[in-house]
């Protein structure tokens, strides 16, 4: 199921418990509108990270990639990995994700997160843990288009959980 | 002319499962309620061709992943999760 809307968000404010501002996008994303609001008056840190479309993907040259999303899934399993971040990293005054899908080139941004923390650890550690988190669950899928036409999907092994359910026995 | 099953799902799949199955859902038809990991096991017989990815593909149910398994019910949004990939 490809979204027919190019845009989901979910904004919680700075005056409600864990504010946040989580989205899906077809559109170039806005990093610096994100890392300009990535601030917060009690915090001395805004940590920012961007993933971006790498041109290559083991020696193979790669020259496009397509993300597909389950997008609803995606908006809110990226607002249940912000609730388990709020969970572990209790200090973090704002957070911010944004993820792209669709066809983008070599270079551009695929996902841009902020965290706002009163200091740096706590910062660094959250922001870890969002994008850690991220690739392993929310539902969005890389296609790599190589130099020499070839296309494949990317399901890596840890890109999956078994604390959920699967076929494979849990051990 | 034989009988419809009394129970049909839909389940969404994506990535290399859809291309498997060449569209964006695959209907599967039974006779009594299923439970989510008789479905996977199903799929993957189906689609023998991307059996690799059976152990590492999880179930979604209304857009949320099951921890344990479960019977689906008809109305429920079912989707196969094969290993993510974004960020």
């Amino acid at each position: 199921m490809t979204t027919t809307q190019d845009l989901l968000e979910i904004t919680t404010p700075f005056d409600e418990a864990r504010p946040r501002y989580v989205a899906i996008t077809r559109a170039d994303i806005d990093q610096h509108g994100l890392a300009d609001r990535g601030g917060h008056p009690a915090c001395g840190a805004v940590l920012t990270f961007s993933g971006t479309v790498r041109n290559h993907h083991l020696a193979r040259p790669v020259v496009q990639l397509a993300y597909e999303a389950y997008a609803p899934m995606a908006l809110k399993e990226m607002d249940r990995v912000i609730d388990a971040m709020y969970d572990q990293y209790s200090d973090v005054r704002l957070a911010q994700v944004v993820h792209r899908f669709g066809t983008m080139p070599v270079g551009a941004s695929s996902i841009f997160l902020t965290v706002a923390a009163p200091h740096r650890p706590e910062g660094f550690a959250a922001l870890r843990f969002l994008i850690d988190r991220i690739k392993r669950d929310v539902p969005i899928w890389k296609k790599e288009f190589y130099a020499d036409g070839e296309t494949d999907w990317l399901h890596p092994e840890d890109g999956c959980c078994h604390h959920h359910l699967t076929a494979k026995p849990k051990t | 002319m034989s009988l419809p099953h009394p129970i049909q799902y839909e389940i969404l799949v994506f990535a290399a499962l859809r291309d498997a199955v060449g569209h964006d859902t695959w209907q599967l038809n039974c006779d009594q309620p299923l439970s989510a990991a008789r479905l996977l096991a199903h799929f993957f017989e189906a689609f023998p061709a991307v059996a690799g990815l059976a152990d590492h593909t999880r179930v979604a149910v209304n857009q949320e992943f099951l921890h344990a398994d479960r019977l689906l019910a008809v109305g429920d949004e079912i989707a196969l999760i094969p290993p993510v990939s974004g960020g």
